[in-house]
Parts: structure tokens; C-alpha cells; sequence
């Protein structure tokens, strides 16, 4: 698992570009939107959800649980676990 | 009418962002054929990084650019952008990414700043600015089209202060292209720039420049474009003689402007500082207000009493240019 969110955060910082930003400076259970954590906005979302399909193959087959899987490293990681072939 | 050039700023690949060393010092040389520009220190221009890290390299030039341009300015009452190539590193890399993944999984940001508008419109979200707002992509006529819309709207009464620039960045995929479509025959190098200007229907201070006249021709040859010339000057009651400074800047070495190269006193090739790229123009007017103000070229040497510059712009041959510049 710690493994898993150690790449996701790489993968976030990659995809998104977050200048300055290490996998140390990610809070694996602050939220990735809004004013707190990493202050992601609806595009990053829509970067998540390729990120999740090019490195895990995995799509969000439903629209309103995004919110929650959203929320943090930790919630992308459960997702991933959970999910993962 | 002319319009005043209040405040002026560019990003090229001289020393040239807020800073003299490119009047006072050497000036920067080709390296494999491109000039690159020398860039702002991006943290400092655009403080806000969760803007800046969406942005590619040529839209933080024309944001760094642009909002220092419009810094301490009275109002702008309109946002008028030309680029001939627009974003093409964002470009290539959605197109690169809809090859690659077989036209799914493209990614949202580099198609949403690929847009030609990128610059105009981060300007004026950051200047929370809902004015005029116009993006020119007229290849070697955008920076042209961009200047004399700013002065219609300055003449109609539209508009006091307008904030024009142009921008255009150099790719190495963009240079290879354009190498096999023959562009850097005579020994032309590729450059990029973003240069800004603030421009406005009255002085701010007394050695403000004037941009007095502007003038595009398509598809002209040089015999027909000396009658151009000639045409040009008329309308605005010059003899040749009354130019002091011509900036030039075109692949064809030779092509004497209709007289004008051996009459005036100086006449310099300004690709040679910026490269060639669609609105290297704004480069020329820069420098060309620069010179005035100065009463100085480049790299040192001195003018007595220069009041006016005629900037030529020859871009492929297609899109040739006059703009006069006055103080």
C-alpha cells in the first residue's frame, strides 16, 4: 500500500504539475480540492481520471462517487486497491 | 491620430526584460540556429503558482510580459494579442497525445492553453479585466493587425489606454518543420519573444514615442513594394531624408527599400537580435521606441537627435510591413 500511494503522489505531481511539491510535502489523507491540501480545481479532476485509466487501467464508472474517491491519496489508493485487475 | 507608446516591455532573447544591459552591454548570438529568449524569473512575474504551473513556456513570456506592461497603468480598456504560431508546445503535445493513445485519454490542459487567445485571456483573468479582449493569428500580419486595431479603438474614442502585444515561442519540432519547408535558407535563425506595449491616446510623459502610422502588404515585389514605400511615406508627408533610423528586418540582404537603406544615417538588421519569427515586428517596434527614447543603438553607440524610426518587416517574402515611429 505504501508503495501504491508513494507512486501516486509521483504520478499526481507529474501529471499535474505541481512545481516545488515532493511525494514528502503530500499529506496522504488531506484533501486533494479546495482551499486545503494540494488546492486541486475540476481540470485536475478530469487529469485524475486519466491518470487513473493510463497508469491503472481503472475508469470511474460512477459519476457521483468521484467525489468521494477524490478526496485524498488515501481515498485514490483504497479505489485503486479495491478496484485493480 | 497617433497613439503613444506609454510603457513598453519584452521578453526576447536579449537582455531586454526590465533591464539595460542590452544597450549597455554585447548582445546575445545565435546558438544551433535558434535565439532563445532569456527568460523572467517566472516566481517572481507570476507569484501565483497554482497558475503558473499550468502554463507552458510561451504563456508565461506573454504573462510576464503583458502584466508588466499594464503594471501602474491608469486603466486598460482593452486586451489585443497577436501571435502567429500560437502555443505550439501545447499543441504538439495534445496532438503528440492523440497519435499516441489512439485519439482517447487526451489530456484536458495542454488542449485548453493550446488555444491561439491562451495569453489575452489569462491576462485579463489575472488583471480581473472584462474589457475588449482580441487575439490576431494572421501569421506575419498579427502583430500588424493587433497595432492598428489598438488605434482604431484609441481614434473611435473606444478605448484611452490598450494593452497590444505579440508572442511566439520556438519549438525544436517547429524548427524542424519549418527547416524542411526551407525557412532558415540565407542563414535565417529561429528566435521567439513575447513584447508588450501600452498604448494610449495622450502622453504620460514627455519622451513617450508615437506610433504614427502602420501599414501591411501582401504578396509584393520589390519593385511594387518601392512604390509602397514611396505611398507610405507620402501619406504621412516624409521625405526618405527624414527618416534617421531604418530597423529591417528581412532574409533578402540585398532588397535596398526603395532608397531608403543608403539615405538613412542607420539601418539596422534587428533579426539579427531577435530571430525570425511571425511577429518579430513587435521586437523592431520595441527596439525602435527603445532607440529613440535613448537616442541610442544597441550595444552602445550613440545618436544625435533621431526623431524618427521606420521599422520594415519582410516575413517569407509573403507579408511585408511598414511601421513609423516618431518622438
Amino acid at each position: 500500500m505504501e508503495n501504491l500511494i508513494n507512486d501516486l503522489k509521483a504520478q499526481l505531481i507529474e501529471e499535474l504539475n505541481l512545481e516545488d511539491v515532493t511525494v514528502e510535502d503530500i499529506d496522504t489523507e488531506a484533501p486533494l480540492f479546495g482551499d486545503e491540501g494540494l488546492g486541486l480545481d475540476s481540470i485536475d479532476a478530469l487529469e485524475i481520471i486519466l491518470l487513473l485509466e493510463k497508469y491503472y487501467g481503472l475508469k470511474i464508472e460512477n459519476p457521483k462517487s468521484g467525489k468521494d474517491i477524490f478526496f485524498s491519496v488515501k481515498t485514490l489508493a483504497d479505489y485503486i486497491t479495491a478496484n485493480r485487475k | 491620430m497617433a497613439c503613444f507608446i506609454t510603457n513598453k516591455i519584452s521578453v526576447s532573447p536579449q537582455q531586454t526584460f526590465l533591464s539595460d544591459s542590452f544597450f549597455s552591454g554585447s548582445a546575445n548570438v545565435a546558438e544551433e540556429r535558434k535565439l532563445r529568449a532569456v527568460e523572467p524569473n517566472y516566481k517572481e512575474t507570476i507569484a501565483e503558482a497554482g497558475l503558473r504551473r499550468r502554463m507552458s513556456r510561451i504563456v508565461k513570456m506573454g504573462v510576464s510580459a503583458g502584466l508588466a506592461c499594464a503594471n501602474g497603468a491608469d486603466g486598460v480598456d482593452a486586451i489585443i494579442t497577436a501571435t502567429g504560431l500560437g502555443c505550439l508546445a501545447d499543441t504538439e503535445k495534445f496532438l503528440d497525445s492523440v497519435v499516441r493513445n489512439d485519439e482517447s485519454l487526451l489530456n484536458p490542459t495542454a488542449f485548453i492553453q493550446s488555444t491561439f487567445n491562451t495569453i489575452g485571456a489569462q491576462i485579463a483573468l489575472i488583471l480581473k479585466n472584462s474589457s475588449y479582449n482580441v487575439t490576431y493569428a494572421h501569421r506575419g500580419f498579427s502583430f500588424e493587425s493587433a497595432l492598428l486595431d489598438a488605434m482604431l479603438r484609441i481614434e473611435d474614442g473606444d478605448a484611452r489606454n490598450v494593452l497590444v502585444g505579440a508572442m511566439d515561442e520556438i519549438t525544436d519540432l517547429s524548427f524542424a518543420v519549418m527547416e524542411r519547408l526551407g525557412f532558415w535558407r540565407n542563414g535565417a535563425v529561429m528566435g521567439e519573444g513575447a513584447n508588450f506595449f501600452l498604448l494610449s491616446g495622450s502622453k504620460s510623459s514627455a519622451d513617450d514615442v508615437a506610433l504614427v502610422d502602420v501599414a501591411t502588404f501582401m504578396n509584393r515585389k520589390e519593385e511594387a513594394f518601392d512604390k509602397c514605400v514611396q505611398g507610405f511615406l507620402s501619406r504621412n508627408n516624409l521625405e526618405i531624408s527624414q527618416i534617421d533610423v531604418l530597423l529591417y528586418g528581412s532574409s533578402d540582404k540585398s532588397y535596398c527599400l526603395g532608397g531608403v537603406c543608403s539615405a538613412v544615417s542607420e539601418a539596422v538588421d534587428y533579426k539579427k537580435y531577435c530571430g525570425e519569427f511571425p511577429t518579430a515586428s513587435s521586437f523592431a517596434v520595441w527596439l525602435g521606441a527603445e532607440v529613440l527614447k535613448r537616442g541610442a543603438l544597441p550595444c552602445g553607440k550613440t545618436l544625435d537627435g533621431a526623431k524618427r524610426v521606420l521599422v520594415y518587416t519582410d516575413y517569407q517574402s509573403v507579408n511585408r510591413s511598414l511601421i513609423l515611429l516618431e518622438i
